[in-house]
Order: C-alpha cells, then structure tokens, then sequence
C-alpha cells in the first residue's frame, strides 16, 4: 500500500499564479485588455472559486482511474484497493501496488499527482476561453500520465525468505525400549518457525524411526545400543542425538 | 462609500468653465466668458450631466452598489479597501468633472471640450484599470515538502 499526500491550497495557488501570470502578460501586451486580462485570471469572484473548486475534485477522480492501470488486488478480497480521503487542507490517497514498487518514486508519485491536477485544471479553465492554451495543458497532462506510469516500474524480484527454526529442544537424552517397543520423540522448535526437523538412526538393525503426528517414533527391532539423531535439513549447527538402549528384561 | 454631493460638484464645474471662458475667444476674437458660464437656471441640467458620468462608472462593473437621493448620489464596490477607495475617489473626482465640462463644451465651444473628452478617457480607463486588477494568489500555508509519499 502507498499513501500520497496532497495539499488541496497549493494546487488552487498554482492554477491562480498560472493564470495571473497570463492575465498579467495579456495586460503588458495592451492596456485594453485589462477587463479580459481581470476575467481570465481566477480567482476573488465566488463562481470562479466554485469552479476550481469543482475542477480540483473531478481531475482527483479522473487520476484515481488512471491508476486503476496499476493497482493490485488488496490482500483481503474485501477492502478497496483505492481510495482517498480528506482531513483538512491534505488529500490523501491510498493505492494498493505491488509488493516490488519502488518507494523511491512514491514522493515522486505524489508530486506527479499534485501537478497532473493542476495541469488538468488548467485545462478546464482554458477550454472556453483559449483553446490554443487549452492544447497546451493538455501536453502537459499527458507527459504527466506518462511521467506517473514510468514511477510503477517495479524493483527486482526479492528471492524468498524461510524462516526455519533455529532452536531445537528435546526432552530427556536417553530411550530404553525392548525390541518390538514403540516410542515416542516429541520435540519443540522456534514459534512461528518452519519445521524442517529429520530424524535417523545410526545402526537401523536395532531400531527404525518415522514419521508420527507427535513427532518421531522409534520402532525397536533388536537388542543392541545405537543413537536417534534429530537434526535440520537446513542447519548443520542445529541437532540432537538420543542413546538408545535395546534391551531385553526377561 | 463615495458621496457625490451635486451642489459641491456643480461649484467646482462652474469654476472650471469660469477659468475657461476668461481666456476662451470666439472666431471673431471675441471674449466668450457669458456664453461659458452657467446661470442658476442651467444648473439642474449640469447634475444630469454629474449622474451621467456616475452612470459611466457604475456601468463598469456589476459589483457596485448606488443609491441616489435628491441631493446626492452614492457608489461603493465590494472588493476596494484602502488605498484602492482612495485613489477610485480622487479619479471618480476627476473624472465626473472632466465629463460633465466636456459635455457642456462640447455644445457650446467643441475645440475647447476636446481636452476635456479626452482627460475624462484617461480618467476612465484609469478606474477600468483600477476595478479589473487581481492580485496574485494568497501562498498557502504549506509547502511542496508538505506534499509526500509513502510505501507501508
């Protein structure tokens, strides 16, 4: 999941700058421009706010659907992969994305968001009134697009980590059993861990093991001493070894 | 609020053509001062002229708010404060002046109203300018670093 944090007062002060700054010009160029130079630049009237106010939230929306192109399903099937919220002057959005983004590019991608809707905004106040200038924003909106697309490239896949357990305990050292006996080895490994315990006797003409829902058992076959070795698949360090007695009592 | 007192502003019109006609000389090269100067009789016509040039200013702009009374009229804009009323009355002054001598001169001595048409253009492009400035945007509290991402 990434979170993107956008500040709602600098994306309306950047589309007032951009305009001011053409009025501005348009004004330098001929005075008599000063009354369109005033309208083209927004901002201070009510209705203009509201239609700032109107385009920042629809241009959010439409950026929230050109990431569809690059969200992943969430972990749980019942949660939305995308989503955005409100809290004071910040908008944030949440995007479910791959394990592999790179988080490197997440304050890019925020930076790319902010300014794709600034751009797109830009695009909707030009359009009634100078569609030269529209078509511009509109570039800038597209290399916006593809600036955001190129931030979902994703990382070299990370080769897979198993936690095998790095602890092994048994309880007691030394088995007593007369041939034909059955016995049973329990043993504890790390929480949580992967069990990749093996179990083997020395001498198998004295006793078998195998595997049991407990753990190990130990079938005697005939009188004699040999050792039950319990060890990991994965770790030389990691084993334990059990005197075994085959005896007979009568 | 600005207070345009048509007695005050028909004083002031009526020095104006006082000083004009002193020196204003007809083809003949006669002085022309009677035919410059108001009677008391005329003086209604000249707070016609005085609202008409109000009317220039008022029609500018939507945002301005006028109330007319027997003896004045009175015009504020929502959006001036300060310096910016200041300067819209000196040049509303001005202007409301140049325009209702331009007005008179233009039927009685046309060469010398020229002058007049012309200040009360200046001095209306002056006020247009004056109602459509905007001023850039207020920065906001934050900053782009305040604009972040993160992967969690």
């Amino acid at each position: 999941m990434i979170k993107l944090t956008l500040i709602k007062s600098l994306i309306i002060e950047s589309v007032k700058n951009e305009t001011y700054k053409k009025g501005v010009f348009d004004k330098a160029l001929d005075q008599k421009n000063t009354a369109a130079a005033y309208h083209e630049q927004a901002g201070d009237e009510v209705y203009q706010e509201r239609m700032l106010a109107r385009t920042l939230y629809s241009s959010l929306e439409e950026l929230k659907t050109h990431f569809s192109d690059y969200i992943t399903a969430s972990p749980s099937s019942a949660s939305d992969n995308i989503y955005s919220t409100e809290e004071d002057d910040n908008i944030f959005i949440f995007l479910e994305v791959s394990d592999r983004f790179n988080a490197a590019f997440a304050k890019s991608l925020a930076m790319l968001s902010s300014k794709y809707i600034e751009d797109s905004m830009l695009f909707l106040w030009w359009t009634p009134l100078n569609e030269k200038l529209a078509s511009f924003y509109v570039q800038l909106v597209e290399r916006d697009l593809a600036a955001i697309r190129r931030c979902f490239s994703k990382t070299s896949p990370v080769a897979p980590v198993y936690a095998y357990t790095t602890t092994l305990e048994l309880t007691g050292n030394v088995i007593e059993m007369e041939p034909g006996e059955k016995h049973t080895v329990t043993y504890t490994i790390s929480d949580g861990a992967v069990d990749d315990i093996q179990a083997s006797v020395a001498d198998m003409r004295i006793a078998e093991v195998g595997r049991s829902r407990e753990g190990f058992t130990v079938r005697a076959k005939q009188r004699g001493v040999t050792t039950l070795t319990l060890f990991s698949e994965h770790d030389d360090e990691i084993y334990k070894t059990l005197e075994l007695y085959v005896t007979c009592h009568d | 609020m600005f207070t345009i007192k048509y007695t005050d502003y028909v004083a002031e019109i009526r020095q104006h053509l006082s000083i004009i006609g002193k020196r204003a000389k007809d083809s003949q090269g006669n002085n022309i001062f009677s035919s410059m100067t108001l009677s008391t009789a005329e003086e209604p016509i000249f707070q016609h002229y005085v609202a008409q040039a109000v009317g220039h200013i008022v029609a500018l702009s939507a945002d301005f708010t006028i109330s007319k009374s027997a003896d004045a009229i009175k015009v504020s804009h929502p959006r001036w404060q300060g310096a910016d009323e200041e300067t819209f009355h000196l040049l509303a002054h001005e202007f409301i002046i140049a325009s209702s001598v331009a007005e008179f001169l233009g039927m009685s001595a046309p060469d010398y109203a020229k002058k007049y048409f012309n200040d009360a253009d200046t001095l209306l492009s002056s006020i247009r300018m004056l109602l459509y400035a905007k001023m850039p945007s207020e920065s906001s509290a934050a900053s782009y670093g305040d604009v972040t991402g993160s992967k969690f």
